[in-house]
């Protein structure tokens, strides 16, 4: 009889011990915020184009976290952003929505640009210097390639011009380049 | 344990796990010694040879250059740069094919030699004991040594390390197939490269040398020791090691591991160990540069292979093309067969044979098909292991290539992908002829995309947000503003009040003065806003010791059908003085409204602005622009009637030896009257602006610039009679003179004199700019009479020892002419009569003078006047807006110079009445005058003053700014007449050293 009252004694107190720490772990060690959406957020590729249907990178990361969203809407990001999304919320991976475009950077004609400040406007990043009625130019490194400056322009001054492979960036991907035999 | 200097000293050497024994075919080319080839026709210098950025070009197309003379200059830490190999012609410069695995191109420098092989000057040296080691880096750096062993990493980069350096090690292992150019070089320049060692022991001062060759190169080994032994070098602290032949002995990590056991950990340098090394021919090249002076535009290339003719090594220049190459040494090679720049281990096949020699290029290798059978399909992998076997980083090489192959490339970087050194050892031994270093190059520059990518993400991340934090901080100031807008406005609306408001500001010696004079039906908020603009007007006071501002407020209550009539005069006047002995300046603003209106209220606005700016210059310059522009009337819609003219003379002048002269500007900017406007729907508008801007800049001369800025542009705004649309007619006319007058021995005159006017002739270059719209009528549409006319006069001259006179004219006016420096803009707007809405008339005069006179004996004036006159206007409905600005700028600088230089800005844009019956008329007249001088020290002595007047119709002398804004009377019988002037006057001086004189400047009032 006094075994078994031991052994009670025991385990129960073992499970109000463990009970005890767990309960202190979790107010202890409380995660605030949702840390899913810092880690899709920065999965994603930072264009903030809107081509998601979002305006801009967090507010999908956002809609993704909530479930609201399917992960293939990137098209800056491509099918690696969509696996590795795929990836950290345990779903399986979805085939892109859109067609992934070669990175691109903006341009503008400078002779054809009349200085409106509208394309200045428009980039999200803050990536055109000029002012009115001076020329505009765009600051290729800190261009996104969103496409989103394109549209305002009224002269239609701005291209988009594939960013240019030099030996800094190349990938040695030799089949991709016609090595002529000699 | 022994330290490891004392293992040093006992001669013990390690080894590295792994190595390969590829067969090393040395002797096709190390038989026969280093031979020179003649000069190629034509060189293709890349700009960027090394690991880092390249520098900025210093030549251009045509340019003749010597051998040794730098082409590019280096920018940054890790840029070097590049010289020119031989004497010649810079031919194009442009994109070619360079010597890279890609194929892709680079900036090249073409030189089209001469044969002639011209050194520029040298300075050779014997001894450099007396050179610190700044000196010797910069010697290095600006000799454009990169590493010769292969990555041609920045050898200053390296030198400048901070660390202690215990152990020096040089590398003469050349431990790579088939290359024997560090062989021939230590064989018969022993002595040179331990010159240069000796230099590096001069920097470094480590504590032990040792200087490492594998034991296939008797004769180096021999060569080096009997250098050593003849030189005056310490032979316990200098040492040549004998290493085994073993591939890849050569690699920066693995000989540190064999001279000293030691493996350089991730992330780390050698440095941070305490240890530097360096390639033979990078110490061939620094003492070549530092003894010799002589930049790196050479190094020696091995051309080998069973294909070459004529197989060994040659002193190559660099930007050699390699085509050029094969030809002088009979090397053919075969179809299908690539030709390899490096070894056969790390070195690539060549896409372009057109590409030129670089810093990195130690060997060309056509092979025979024997040597070189072609590449079997890779086969399997079986994982027999061999690759982790002789890899000399202890990676493992099949595991990273299936994580390579399979695009897993985090993984693969998990293994340490990055450590690995692409020697190719494992590709080598692999019995499946898998390509292995190419998965492995590819899963690299994947990482560092990625890397980059991630990079760049987070950089955007910080922009957006940062843009987004931004543009929320702007939407909550305009909203406070609206909110700010709207609790005033209600106010305002419902007071209708009479009011006279002048205010007047004048920054002194910290001295406002206000006087408001209340009205007698001024309400609460009309005395709140009162109190505000008191506050408003007292401000901090600029250097000065002159100034005195006058306000004067009146406000009469105007007589109105339903509201009250609001008539406000504002008047301000700002002086600013700095440095000016004494500057006086004075502003009287005198606005008396009274406007009486049915509807709304009618404002007549006149605005000056003279600005007089005087700087340090040399040389004189003098551009006068006029433009009128007449006003339209229109019964609905609004008319406009604009006149822009724009004068700019910019005139600069080098320095002469005797006196320069000083340059004196005026601009007066006069703003006339607004009288009251009638409309009966819509406002009528009639806007006249003119702008003249005169940029004086005088250098030291003999003779006596004169200086003359004459934009008088004249706005008359004819009445255009409109019952449905506007009229609108615009007339823009721009003058600019610039004048640039350099370098002539006797004496060069410059004049240059841009005259817009209606019915005047002048001689040397004019530029006449006359635009009249008249009137228009129409009944349905608008009307739009535009002009532009654009007048630029530019000159230059060259020096000139005796004297130069430059002087630009540029005269804008109806029908007039005015002598020097005149700026005069007469904006006059009819007045229009409104039944309905209220008839504003409003007048602005804003007069600014800067001066700033550097030590100079005389004294420029400027002077501004704008007098903008804003005629009444009749409408029955809206508010007729009669707005004149002038806006007169007169900047001054004179340099070293005698003589005073006047510069006058008078802009007089004139605004005629319009009639219209339902929309507003508005009349505007803007007059710009500004006129800049600049001038430069000189021994005698330069005087600057400016003079900026503004008055309704007077001119006065230096340092004028008196705006006077009148506005007559308007009648409505329903809502506030408001007739508003308000006139700016800012003067401001700045002297700069004035050795022997000050600047004195006169001022009326009226």
């Amino acid at each position: 009889m006094s075994s078994l009252v031991i052994a009670v004694s025991v385990v129960a107190s073992l499970a109000l011990l463990f009970g005890v720490l767990l309960g202190y772990a979790a107010i202890r060690f409380k995660v605030e915020g949702d840390p899913i959406v810092e880690q899709i957020e920065q999965t994603l590729p930072q264009t903030q184009c809107g081509q998601c249907g979002y305006p801009g990178c967090r507010p999908y990361a956002e809609a993704i976290a909530a479930g609201e969203a399917p992960i293939n809407r990137c098209p800056p990001g491509g099918e690696a952003t969509v696996n590795k999304l795929a990836d950290l919320l345990g779903v399986e991976p979805e085939p892109l929505d859109a067609v992934q475009a070669v990175p691109t950077v903006a341009f503008i004609i400078e002779q054809d640009c009349i200085g409106c400040t509208k394309c200045i406007q428009a980039c999200p990043v803050d990536a055109i210097v000029g002012t009115g009625k001076q020329m505009h130019t765009v600051i290729a490194d800190q261009c996104t390639g969103c496409d989103l400056c394109v549209e305002p322009c009224p002269v239609d001054c701005i291209e988009m011009r594939p960013i240019e492979m030099t030996t800094q960036n190349w990938n040695w991907d030799l089949n991709r380049i016609p090595v002529k035999q000699i | 344990m022994q330290t490891l200097l004392e293992q040093l000293d006992q001669g013990q050497i390690w080894t590295f796990p792994g190595g390969i024994h590829p067969p090393e075919r040395k002797d096709l080319s190390n038989t026969r010694p280093i031979a020179r080839l003649p000069l190629p026709p034509r060189l293709l210098v890349p700009v960027r040879q090394h690991i880092g950025a390249a520098g900025n070009l210093l030549v251009a197309r045509g340019d003749t250059v010597l051998k040794g003379q730098a082409l590019t200059q280096a920018s940054g830490a890790m840029a070097v740069p590049v010289h020119a190999p031989t004497s010649g012609i810079i031919g194009e410069i442009s994109h070619q094919p360079i010597a890279h695995p890609s194929g892709l191109s680079e900036l090249c420098i073409e030189i089209l030699t001469d044969g002639e092989d011209h050194w520029r000057p040298r300075n050779a040296r014997t001894s450099i004991q007396a050179l610190g080691k700044e000196e010797l880096h910069e010697l290095i750096r600006n000799a454009g040594i990169a590493g010769l062993g292969g990555a041609t990493f920045p050898s200053a980069v390296k030198l400048s390390t901070q660390a202690n350096i215990d152990v020096l090690l040089i590398n003469g292992a050349e431990c790579e197939p088939y290359i024997s150019s560090d062989d021939r070089l230590m064989r018969e320049h022993a002595d040179e490269i331990l010159q240069g060692i000796d230099i590096l022991i001069h920097m470094l001062a480590p504590k032990r040398v040792l200087i490492a060759i594998e034991n296939n190169k008797p004769e180096a080994i021999s060569a080096f020791e009997r250098a050593l032994a003849q030189s005056h070098l310490d032979p316990k602290r200098i040492a040549v090691r004998e290493i085994p032949t073993k591939y890849p002995s050569g690699s920066e990590k693995q000989l540190i591991q064999i001279l000293t056991g030691k493996e350089v950990p991730r992330g780390k340098l050698p440095a941070d160990l305490g240890l530097l090394m360096h390639n033979v021919g990078t110490c061939y090249a620094i003492k070549r540069a530092v003894f010799d002076d002589e930049p790196l535009i050479e190094r020696v290339i091995t051309v080998t292979g069973e294909q070459a003719g004529n197989a060994g090594n040659y002193w190559i220049r660099l930007g050699t093309p390699i085509r050029w190459l094969l030809e002088q040494t009979a090397t053919l090679a075969l179809k299908g067969q690539p030709l390899i720049m490096g070894g056969p281990m790390m070195g690539f096949a060549l896409p372009n044979i057109d590409a030129p020699v670089v810093k990195a290029t130690n060997c060309l290798l056509a092979p025979s098909l024997s040597e070189l059978p072609a590449q079997p399909a890779p086969r399997n992998c079986i994982r027999c292991g061999e690759c982790a076997q002789v890899c000399p980083q202890q990676l493992l090489p099949q595991q990273l290539y299936w994580h390579s192959q399979a695009g897993e490339h985090d993984k693969a970087q998990e293994l340490n992908l990055f450590d690995c050194i692409e020697c190719g050892a494992c590709a080598f031994v692999c019995p499946s002829d898998i390509p292995l270093v190419e998965h492995y190059r590819i899963a690299k520059s994947e990482l560092k995309q990625q890397a980059a990518a991630a990079a760049k993400a987070e950089q955007a991340k910080i922009r957006f947000d940062a843009r987004q934090a931004r543009l929320e901080k702007e939407k909550q100031e305009r909203e406070s503003r609206h909110k700010r807008a709207s609790a005033l406005k209600p106010a305002a609306q419902s007071a209708g009040v009479a009011a006279a408001i002048a205010k007047l500001k004048a920054q002194k010696e910290g001295a406002p003065a206000l006087k408001p004079a209340p009205s007698d039906n001024v309400d609460m908020a009309e005395l709140r806003r009162q109190r505000k603009a008191q506050a408003r007007a007292a401000k901090a006071a600029e250097q000065g010791n002159l100034a005195t501002p006058a306000s004067s407020d009146t406000a009469k209550p105007a007589d109105g059908g339903r509201k009250d009539a609001v008539a406000a005069a504002i008047a301000r006047a700002k002086a600013k003085q700095a440095q000016t002995p004494e500057p006086i300046e004075q502003a009287s603003a005198a606005p008396s409204s009274a406007d009486s209106d049915p509807r709304k209220a009618a404002i007549a606005a006149a605005v000056a602005r003279a600005k007089a700016k005087q700087g340090q210059g040399t040389g004189v310059d003098a551009a006068s622009t006029a433009a009128k522009q007449p006003a339209p009337a229109d019964p609905r819609k609004a008319a406009i009637a604009a006149a822009v003219a724009r004068a700019k003379a910019k005139q600069a002048a080098d320095r002469t030896e005797p006196n320069a002269q000083v340059n004196a500007r005026q601009s007066e900017a006069q703003t006339a009257s607004t009288p009251p406007i009638q409309d009966k729907r819509k406002a009528a508008v009639a806007a006249a602006i003119a702008k003249a801007k005169a940029k004086q800049t005088a250098e030291v001369s003999d003779n006596q610039p004169i200086t003359h800025a004459e934009p008088k542009p004249a706005a008359a705004a004819a009445p255009e009679q409109d019952k449905r649309k506007a009229a609108v007619a615009a007339a823009i006319a721009k003058a600019k003179a610039k004048q640039a007058a350099a370098r002539s021995e006797t004496a060069a005159t410059d004049a240059a004199e841009t005259k817009a006017k209606v019915s005047d002739n002048q001689p040397i270059t004019h530029a006449e700019p006359e635009p009249a719209v008249a009137p228009e009528q129409d009944k349905r549409k608008a009307a739009v009479a535009a002009a532009i006319a654009k007048a630029k006069a530019k000159q230059a001259a060259a020096r000139s020892e005796t004297g130069a006179n430059g002087a630009a004219e540029a005269q804008a006016k109806v029908s007039d002419n005015q002598p020097a420096s005149h700026a005069e803009a007469e904006p006059a707007a009819a007045p229009e009569q409104d039944k309905r809405k209220a008839a504003v008339a409003a007048a602005i005069a804003k007069a600014k003078a800067k001066q700033a006179a550097a030590a100079n004996d005389h004294q420029p004036a400027a002077q501004a006047e704008a007098e903008p006159a804003v005629a009444p206007e009749q409408d029955k409905r809206k508010a007729a807006v009669a707005a004149a600005i002038a806006k007169a700028k007169a900047k001054q600088a004179a340099a070293a110079s005698d003589r005073r230089p006047p510069s006058h800005a008078e802009p007089e844009p004139a605004a005629t009445p319009e009639q219209d019956k339902r929309k507003a008329a508005v009349s505007a007249a803007i007059a710009k005058a500004k006129a800049k001088q600049a001038a430069a020290r000189s021994e005698t002595g330069a005087n600057d003053a400016a003079e900026t007047q503004a008055k309704v119709s007077d001119r006065q002398p230096a340092s004028h700014a008196e705006p006077e804004p009148a506005i007559a009377p308007e009648q409505d019988k329903r809502k506030a007449a408001v007739a508003a002037a308000i006139a700016k006057a800012k003067a401001k001086q700045a002297a700069a050293r004035a050795a022997k004189d000050s600047a004195q400047s006169d001022e009326e009032n009226q």
